[in-house]
C-alpha cells in the first residue's frame, strides 16, 4: 500500500474513478449550469425580504445578523446551497449505476475498496468545488477578511462538504441496497436543510422550533462558517456568539458522517451481488 | 491443457425475501471447468444461472460451500481472482452517458493496462466498433452496446471470462461474426445463454441448472442422445373443423408431450417412439397433410428438462 508504485497505481484508481463520475455528471451542460444557477434564485428572494426589513429596523434580529452583513451571510448561504447538491449526487449515481451495472463491473475489478470510496467522495467534492471557489472570491472583494480567517472559512467549507458528501454518499448506498429506506431518509434530510439556518437567522424562526433548530448538527455548522467569516470582519462580536457547542459540533459529525459511510460502505460491497434478473 | 480451473464444492446460495421467505437460488452446485474449455450454463429463467456466475467471480458470497478459481479460493482469495476474470452481464457494466472511447480508458486504468491506446484500437478494430467510439453509448445501437461490452471484457485481457448472455437480441450476421470471434479467442468461458443454437455452436459441455440444481451436465451431442427416443412431427389441416376435432383427439392421448400450434397446423412432441404408429394410425383418420419428422434440438432438451 505504501510503496512508491502502489501508492501511483492507487492514486491513477481514485483519480479515474473521480473523473469518471465528473464525466457522468456533466453528461448534460445544461443540467451542471443549473446547480450554478438554481442557488441564485434560492438568494434572490431572501435578499428582498432582508433588504425590506432592514430598512425598517436595522437590529430587527437582535443578534449579529445585520444590515452590513447579510449580503455575506446569503453569499456563504450560497455555497452551502451549492454543496446540499451532494446529498442528491450520489442517490442518483447510484441509482444509475445499479441499473447500468457498472456497480458490478467496479466490484469485481482489482481495486481496493478504499479507492473506490474515495474516488467517489472526491468526485462529489471536485465537482460542487466550481461555484464555491467563485463565491469565495465574491466574498472576499465584498468582505475582505485575515488569511487566517479564510483559512478557517475554508477548513468550515471543507468540513461541511465532507459531511454533506458522506451524508449524500449514505443516502446513494441505501439507494443500492433499500430505495424506500433511501427515500425516507431523503425526507428526513430535507426537513433538517430546512430547519438549517441556512440564509436566515435562527431568530427568524417561532421560539417553538428553536429547541429542534438547536439540536440540529447542521445549524452549527452554517453558523460556524458565517460566524469564522465575520470574525474577520469584527472579530469581538463574531466571537460573543461562537459557542464551544459549535465547535465540538463540527469536529465530531465531521469525523463520525464519513465512518458512518465508510462503514455502510464497506458493508454494502461485502455484500452486494445481483440476485438474477 | 486439461486442469481445472474452476471448481465448485457443494456451493450453495440462499436468499432471504423481504417476507422471512427463503429462496434456494444454489443448492450444492459441484460443477469444474478445464481450461481452455468453453463451458455452457443453460437454464429457464430463476435456475440460478446469474447467482452462480455473481459467486464465482467473486460478487456475491456463497452461503455454503466453496469455489476455487485458478486453484484458489473465492473467499479467501478474492483480490488475486479478480485480477484474472472478466465479466460481462450482456450490454450492461458499460457508462450509458460516456463515449464508448471513456468506458474503455476508465476500464483500462483501473485494471492497470499497459499501452491502453493501441490495445483499445486493436480490439474495437477487430470487434468493428471502432468508429463508433467518439459517440455516446446512450446513442449506440444493442449490437454496437454489446460489442463495446465485450471490448471492456477483452482490454482486461483476463484468463477466465464470464459472458451472461453475451450475443442476446443480435442479427444472425452479427451473432455469427461475435461467435467466430469467441471462438478464436482460446480463452476458457463460462457462458450463460438462452440462445440454444449459441450454446451448441460455442459450448463444449453444457450444465443443466433447475431450480438451483444441476440437472445434467453433459456435451451437447450426449444431450441430444438423450430424446433419442423423442419424435417431434409437424403437420398441415386445413380442414377448421377436423383441426379442431384432431387437436382434442391429441390432447387426450397421454403419450404426446407437446402440442403447439404453426401455420396450417401442428407441431406435436411424443415421448417414445414405440408410440409413433399409433399416432399415425390416429391421423389416418384426419385429412392431414406433409408429415414431417424434424430433429430434436438442443430447445426440445432444454423444455424436457426444466
Amino acid at each position: 500500500m505504501f510503496k512508491r508504485e502502489n501508492l501511483k497505481i492507487n492514486l491513477i484508481q481514485i483519480y479515474s474513478l473521480a473523473v469518471k463520475d465528473i464525466k457522468l455528471h456533466t453528461r448534460y451542460k445544461l443540467e451542471f449550469f443549473v446547480e450554478f444557477v438554481a442557488p441564485l434564485l434560492t438568494i434572490f428572494f431572501p435578499y428582498i425580504i432582508f433588504s425590506t426589513l432592514f430598512s425598517i429596523n436595522e437590529n430587527i434580529f437582535n443578534n449579529y445578523y445585520s444590515t452590513k452583513n447579510y449580503i455575506l451571510f446569503l453569499l456563504l448561504g450560497y455555497c452551502i446551497s451549492c454543496l446540499v447538491f451532494l446529498l442528491w449526487t450520489y442517490k442518483d449515481l447510484f441509482y444509475d449505476e445499479k441499473s447500468w451495472k457498472t456497480l458490478n463491473a467496479v466490484f469485481v475489478a482489482p481495486v481496493p475498496k478504499f479507492n473506490i470510496l474515495v474516488g467517489y467522495l472526491l468526485s462529489g467534492l471536485i465537482s460542487k468545488s466550481f461555484p464555491l471557489v467563485f463565491i469565495v472570491i465574491l466574498c472576499f472583494i465584498l468582505y475582505p477578511i485575515p488569511l487566517i480567517n479564510l483559512i478557517l472559512v475554508l477548513l468550515v467549507l471543507f468540513c461541511i462538504s465532507l459531511t454533506f458528501a458522506s451524508m449524500g454518499f449514505i443516502l446513494g448506498l441505501f439507494e443500492i441496497v433499500n430505495e424506500d429506506i433511501s427515500a425516507s431518509l431523503a425526507v428526513g434530510i430535507s426537513f433538517i436543510s430546512l430547519v438549517s439556518c441556512v440564509f436566515y437567522p435562527i431568530e427568524i424562526f417561532p421560539k417553538e422550533i428553536h429547541f429542534i433548530i438547536r439540536i440540529n448538527p447542521l445549524y452549527y455548522y452554517f453558523d460556524l462558517l458565517r460566524l469564522s467569516w465575520w470574525a474577520g470582519v469584527n472579530y469581538e462580536e463574531a466571537m460573543s456568539y461562537i459557542t464551544i457547542y459549535h465547535i465540538l459540533i463540527v469536529i465530531v459529525f465531521t469525523i463520525i458522517a464519513p465512518i458512518i459511510a465508510s462503514f455502510l460502505f464497506y458493508r454494502i460491497y461485502s455484500k452486494y451481488g445481483s440476485s438474477g434478473y | 491443457m486439461n486442469e481445472k480451473i474452476i471448481e465448485t464444492f457443494d456451493l450453495t446460495k440462499e436468499y432471504k425475501l423481504k417476507n422471512g421467505e427463503k429462496i434456494l437460488a444454489l443448492n450444492k452446485i459441484n460443477i469444474s471447468i478445464n481450461e481452455g474449455e468453453i463451458f455452457g450454463l443453460l437454464g429457464p429463467n430463476g435456475a440460478g444461472k446469474t447467482t452462480l456466475v455473481s459467486i464465482l467471480s467473486t460478487l456475491l458470497q456463497p452461503t455454503s460451500g466453496t469455489a476455487k478459481v485458478f486453484g484458489l479460493d473465492i473467499q479467501k482469495n478474492a483480490k488475486r481472482i479478480k485480477r484474472r476474470l472478466g465479466l460481462m452481464l450482456g450490454d450492461e457494466m458499460i457508462y450509458y452517458r460516456m463515449t464508448g472511447l471513456d468506458n474503455l480508458k476508465f476500464f483500462a486504468r483501473l485494471y492497470r493496462i499497459k499501452n491502453p491506446k493501441q490495445k483499445i484500437k486493436d480490439i474495437t478494430t477487430k470487434l468493428g466498433i471502432y468508429n463508433k467510439l467518439g459517440d455516446y453509448v446512450s446513442n449506440f445501437s444493442r449490437g454496437q452496446k454489446l460489442r463495446i461490452a465485450l471490448s471492456r471484457v477483452l482490454l482486461i485481457d483476463a484468463d477466465i471470462l464470464f459472458l451472461d448472455e453475451p450475443l442476446l437480441g443480435l442479427d444472425p450476421k452479427t451473432t455469427r461474426e461475435l461467435i467466430k470471434i469467441l471462438l478464436d479467442l482460446n480463452k476458457t468461458i463460462l457462458l450463460t445463454s438462452h440462445q440454444m443454437h449459441v450454446v451448441q455452436q460455442l459450448c463444449e459441455r453444457i450444465a443443466f441448472l433447475n431450480k438451483g440444481n444441476v440437472i445434467k451436465v453433459d456435451t451437447h451431442d450426449n444431450y441430444i442422445k438423450l430424446l433419442s427416443e423423442f419424435i417431434k412431427i409437424r403437420f398441415n389441416i386445413f380442414d377448421r373443423a377436423k383441426k379442431f376435432e384432431l387437436e382434442n383427439e391429441l390432447k387426450s392421448l397421454n403419450y404426446i408431450k407437446n402440442i403447439s400450434k404453426v401455420k396450417n397446423g401442428f407441431l406435436v412432441s411424443i415421448s417414445d417412439n414405440k408410440y409413433y404408429p399409433n399416432f399415425l394410425t390416429c391421423l389416418g383418420k384426419y385429412p392431414v397433410q406433409k408429415v414431417q419428422e424434424i430433429e430434436p434440438t438442443l430447445d426440445d432438451v432444454f423444455v424436457e428438462l426444466s
